[in-house]
């Protein structure tokens, strides 16, 4: 495995995983605030 | 007479002594002194000091192969991986992800900080360590204690002292480090800029996270799983609100627990014939390099992010990028303050400075993933 390897797929790496974080984190938000806590449409 | 004698003196440990293993009692009474007087990390360094003075110790015995007790915390705590991820489990329970939930672009500051984990691996192996060295070495950037010892004993064990000694050393002196950079990087103008309120999060978001990113991480960088499966865990009891118990734990007694066995067995690692070499030093170099990079670069990816973003990010939230928690978020909050004090950064720096604990969690799970094959 190159150096040069490691680190273009390693930084992408973080940024790719970030990237899906943040994407759960807006699809979370976006679901509590459609049912929110209480409402008759809570699924939970 | 003279052969009894001689063969008493033979059974101690003084005639033993190398210059050596008299240095490394000078390193690890520094650390015990700077653990005691200056308070720098003092729950790892005073038993790192501590565990360096054992293991200079002539015929003790205690780092012997399967039968030394200190082998036997080293071999069962840090190289079967059980300690870091326990203590991953106690910070999961401190954790409060909040900030980031409330903020979520920030959560990109906490990658940035890891530019300078790969820029120094790159550095590390252009002079000359192999590239499981180098990866050890470029880690200490993220200022994470834990998974830098993670990492060290699965790629590199014969660095995890020097390599965990640089890191938390370096998390010890983020008010000294960080402070400088901050100021060089930014304007004043900059360092004025008051953020936008974050929107309120629900008790439902915070109990999801954990749950929806354990899955979307360890999916993306399977090697990363003990640590983030930990850290989730623990911020699951946090939140959960059903098992404080289990949540007090975590935060108070096993992470006391786990923090005597993590810092004994790798001061024991240091022996001076390991230890005293001139590439110890180019670790220290690199690993305060790795950390000053990844304080500009997660400076710079906020400034980057301020140029397509109506409502600007104060580009010092960068620096907290680096997982030193809370100390950098602190460090932020304090050189803002210095600028506008009535700029209170110290809710909305937690946010990065959280996305850095699972940015160089990840970072360590892709260098395991790549290299340990």
């Amino acid at each position: 495995m190159s150096a040069g390897f490691v680190f273009i797929g390693g930084i992408s790496g973080v940024f790719f995983g970030m990237m899906l974080i943040y994407l759960s984190i807006k699809i979370t938000a976006l679901i509590t605030d459609r049912f929110p806590e209480g409402s008759k449409e809570d699924p939970s | 007479m003279i052969g009894p004698l001689s063969a008493l003196i033979n059974t101690t440990g003084f005639i033993y002594l190398t210059p050596g293993m008299i240095f490394m009692w000078v390193i690890g009474l520094v650390l015990i002194f700077l653990a005691i007087k200056k308070e720098y990390e003092p729950l790892l360094l005073l038993p790192i000091g501590f565990g360096i003075l054992l293991a200079n110790l002539p015929l003790s015995g205690l780092m012997t192969p399967e039968h030394g007790l200190l082998w036997k915390f080293y071999e069962y705590g840090i190289h079967w991986e059980i300690i870091p991820p326990l203590i991953f489990l106690g910070i999961g329970a401190f954790t409060d992800f909040g900030p980031l939930l409330a903020n979520p672009r920030l959560i990109f500051l906490g990658a940035g900080a890891q530019a300078g984990v790969y820029l120094t691996f790159f550095a590390a192996h252009a002079m000359g360590f192999n590239i499981m060295e180098a990866a050890t070495i470029g880690i200490i950037g993220g200022a994470d204690g834990p998974t830098t010892i993670f990492l060290a004993s699965k790629l590199a064990p014969q660095l995890l002292g020097a390599c965990a000694v640089a890191a938390y050393s370096y998390m010890a002196m983020v008010p000294i480090i960080q402070p400088p950079i901050m100021r060089l990087m930014t304007t004043e103008a900059e360092r004025k800029i008051r953020m936008k309120k974050g929107r309120r999060v629900t008790k439902r978001e915070k109990l999801l996270f954990p749950i929806v990113s354990t899955f979307l991480i360890i999916l993306l960088v399977p090697a990363s799983a003990p640590l983030i499966a930990m850290l989730m865990l623990g911020n699951l009891f946090r939140e959960a609100q059903v098992v404080e118990r289990l949540k007090n734990t975590a935060q108070n007694e096993l992470m006391n627990i786990v923090t005597i066995f993590l810092g004994l067995p790798i001061g024991a690692t240091m022996n001076a014939d390991v230890f005293l070499q001139p590439k110890v030093l180019f670790i220290f170099g690199l690993g305060l390099c790795a950390f000053m990079v990844s304080t500009a670069t997660g400076i710079l990816l906020a400034k980057g992010m301020n140029l397509f973003s109506k409502d600007k990010i104060n580009p010092l939230l960068g620096a907290a990028g680096v997982s030193a928690v809370p100390m950098a978020a602190r460090v932020v909050h304090k050189v803002g303050m210095q600028a506008d004090k009535k700029n209170y950064l110290l809710m909305y720096a937690m946010g990065p400075n959280v996305a850095g604990v699972i940015g160089t969690v990840i970072a360590a799970g892709i260098f395991v993933t790549l290299l340990s094959s």
